[in-house]
């Protein structure tokens, strides 16, 4: 799993590639440090090359969401494949999240 | 151990002493190739030095005889006018040097009218000393025309002749001195000889012996031997006639460079030995002096220097290589110790004391690393055991916590004797130790209550959220009609302190025994299988509820479906569709149903044991990812 961080004035865009799973979900929590820091603002969350998220996967996205709710940010997520939109889907995740394409 | 060392010395001394080989061998090279250089310059110019003083003493010899040759002319001229007392006079000359063994004068033929046509007065001595006197000249003994007396005649002056073996006078190697007397009008009117035995000449050269196996000679101008040290060389006259005698190209080549009338050395092989000949010419004779010297001679007086040197240069080396040895072995005496300490320390006897090094030098740095060394060995050590300690602690903890956690799980199948139509069975395998998922059942009245869950992540965390939810679960249902109304107390408790962000995904459901009934809320959890007997399992529609713990407030929805006589519910956790191998390769749904249409018309157990089995096999060498949880159930109207 690699998590590449890109700034662009007031859009701070996460870009994830590989498995989200359990023992990757906490050197995500890690490197999303920055992300959660600047939740004031408008957060982007590209996975396009994300294969797979776990449910401790899913904690994150949540933990994110929740700091952006709290700092009055907004947070997108972009470029789900099916797999990951059948599981959003499944879990309701889908309608916690703004998912674009 | 010790072999190391004394290999470590012996590497060392090999090295050195090889590089001190190479360095001796360079240096001894270059002193013996100038040593013999010089050894050869210094013997030309000795044996030339003492050559020259041998040819002067044998000049001043053959000048005197010449002297008294030339004294006995004037004896002669004096009295030509008594022709009878020429032989008195040649006696007195004869008599008067030891070296002179006879002597003769001859005359023009009938110089002397009242002698006849020839005259000749001849005195010799013979060995043992007497004299002989003899008149000469006759038709058999026709002198006029022999070399001895016309080539001075012709030449006008005093010639010696090649040497020659005096067969009546004992039988010795001869010269002889013959000088031509001349009249007013310078035409020769006779010729005065004395014999030179070349006996004394030959003693004088033998002496002139420079070197051991060394030897001298003198050749005249046609080569022939003056003298030899060898008798029998002399008989073969010439040296031409002795190189063609012994077929000896060499000796030719040697008699061609003497006889150039040159002083020089030359350095030849002769017979098989290398021979150094000095030679220098006797310019008033024609002759020429040789010396010739065997190399090996001349150079054995530096092969003994030579010798000397290599035997001291071989009880260096042997020093060299004792000390050598000495050192290094003495050097490193505490790596042996050091290595017996290592042992030690290896089999666990920390407190090992190391051997004492007094030097300050990579033996003492050595000494201090392997000090250290021990006492991060035994701090780790002392480490290793608090934390293997410790660790085992806790495995004991989470041991006891398995055995809790498992006992929240409903494990008596089956639970409900006395209602044989319904068919129940669950299986729960935990990751690790402990892990997040449940499943629970009870019956209250004529309904079932059961639901399945997962906790998301896995390990402790998972297993506290479990535990609550469970308990939860088990409370709250029991006070609720629909799972719905459940789910949403459910989703506020533990949303209420979720600082972690945990969430659940649940499924849960209210069968009605009787009607079969089923009143179900799904809280973001997999959809069930439904299989009904007929077979052609497919996916309860369920609706995308939020897990619980997630938003607090969320409403959740009932729905129901109608399980008709035989349709069984096949609930699971991501364990089952996300199970990989070793390629990270999922199950997959379609697998699942797959099996599960396979294992059509088996019991609820045996379609719950398949399964996991399927994922053991599925999984293979992969480590499992996750909790695994199953739980079908079946409703058989009577």
């Amino acid at each position: 799993m690699t998590l590449t961080i890109q700034n662009e004035g007031n859009v701070w865009t996460g870009i994830v590639a590989g498995r989200l799973d359990t023992v990757n979900a906490v050197v995500f929590e890690k490197e999303m440090k920055p992300l959660v820091e600047n939740a004031d603002k408008e957060i982007v969350l590209d996975c396009k090359e994300l294969e797979y998220i776990s449910s401790s996967g899913l904690r994150q996205l949540l933990t994110l969401r929740k700091a952006v709710d709290a700092k009055g940010g907004k947070m997108v997520i972009l470029h789900i494949n099916d797999e990951l939109r059948n599981i959003f889907t499944i879990t309701g995740f889908f309608a916690l999240f703004d998912i674009r394409n | 151990m010790r072999k190391i060392f004394l290999s470590l010395a012996s590497k060392l001394s090999f090295y050195i002493l090889t590089l001190t080989i190479v360095i001796f061998g360079c240096i001894a090279l270059v002193f013996h190739t100038y040593s013999t250089q010089r050894e050869e310059q210094q013997a030309v110019r000795y044996t030339t030095l003492l050559m020259e003083n041998m040819l002067q003493k044998i000049d001043r010899e053959l000048a005197r005889v010449e002297n008294l040759v030339a004294l006995t002319e004037g004896a002669v001229v004096r009295r030509l006018a008594e022709p009878d007392s020429m032989m008195a006079v040649v006696r007195r000359m004869v008599c008067q040097d030891s070296t002179v063994m006879g002597g003769c004068v001859a005359f023009e033929p009938g110089y002397f009218p009242r002698k006849g046509h020839y005259f000749m007065e001849y005195v010799s001595l013979d060995s043992t000393g007497t004299v002989h006197e003899q008149h000469l000249g006759s038709e058999t003994y026709d002198y006029h025309k022999m070399s001895w007396y016309t080539l001075p005649r012709y030449k006008k002056q005093g010639v010696w002749s090649e040497p020659y073996f005096d067969e009546g006078g004992g039988n010795v190697l001869m010269i002889t001195y013959s000088l031509p007397l001349l009249d007013e009008e310078g035409k020769a009117f006779a010729v005065l000889t004395a014999d030179v035995s070349l006996d004394e000449l030959t003693a004088e050269v033998n002496q002139l012996r420079p070197y051991r196996d060394s030897y001298s000679f003198i050749l005249s101008r046609t080569g022939n031997y003056l003298t030899h040290p060898d008798k029998r060389v002399l008989l073969h006259k010439s040296i031409f006639d002795r190189a063609a005698d012994l077929g000896s190209e060499e000796l030719a080549v040697i008699g061609h460079e003497l006889l150039k009338d040159e002083q020089g050395t030359m350095r030849i092989e002769l017979q098989g030995c290398d021979v150094l000949i000095c030679y220098a010419p006797m310019p008033r004779y024609g002759w020429t002096g040789a010396c010739v010297c065997p190399y090996e001679t001349i150079m054995s007086e530096l092969g003994f220097t030579a010798l000397s040197i290599v035997l001291i240069l071989l009880s260096g080396l042997v020093l060299l290589l004792v000390c050598i040895r000495y050192l290094v072995v003495m050097g490193t005496r505490p790596l042996a110790d050091l290595t017996q300490a290592a042992y030690h320390i290896a089999k666990g006897n920390f407190t090992t004391v190391l051997p004492e090094v007094d030097t300050k030098d990579e033996m003492k740095q050595l000494h201090d690393a392997f000090a250290f060394m021990q006492t991060s060995l035994q701090n780790y050590i002392s480490e290793l055991t608090e934390t293997t300690r410790s660790k085992e602690r806790i495995e004991s903890e989470l041991h006891i916590a398995r055995n809790i956690q498992m006992s929240l799980i409903p494990k008596i199948f089956s639970p409900f004797p006395d209602r044989e139509d319904l068919e129940l069975y669950g299986f729960l395998q935990p990751a690790k130790e402990v892990g997040g998922d449940f499943y629970d059942f009870f019956i209250r009245g004529q309904q079932l209550f059961f639901a399945i869950g997962d906790v998301s992540g896995k390990g402790i965390p998972a297993s506290l959220v479990m535990a609550i939810t469970r308990t939860l679960f088990r409370i709250m249902a029991n006070n609720c009609e629909s799972p719905a109304q459940v789910a949403t107390l459910l989703n506020h408790a533990i949303s209420e302190r979720n600082d972690e962000n945990m969430f659940i995904t649940m499924y849960m459901g209210v069968l009605d025994l009787e009607t079969g009934r089923l009143v179900y809320c799904n809280a973001g959890h997999n959809p069930p299988l439904l299989i009904p007997q007929a077979g052609g399992c497919r996916f309860q529609s369920v609706k995308p509820n939020l897990p619980i713990g997630i938003l607090d407030g969320f409403p959740f929805q009932d729905q129901t479906e109608d399980l008709s006589d035989g349709t069984a519910l096949f609930m699971y956790t991501d364990g089952l569709t996300e199970a990989e191998n070793v390629g990270h390769e999922q199950l997959g749904e379609g697998q699942v149903m797959a099996r599960v249409d396979a294992a059509q018309g088996v019991s609820v157990k045996e379609l719950v044991e398949c399964l996991s089995q399927c994922v053991t096999d599925f999984a293979g060498e992969a480590e499992q990812s996750d909790d695994l949880t199953l739980f079908c159930l079946r409703l058989n109207k009577k």
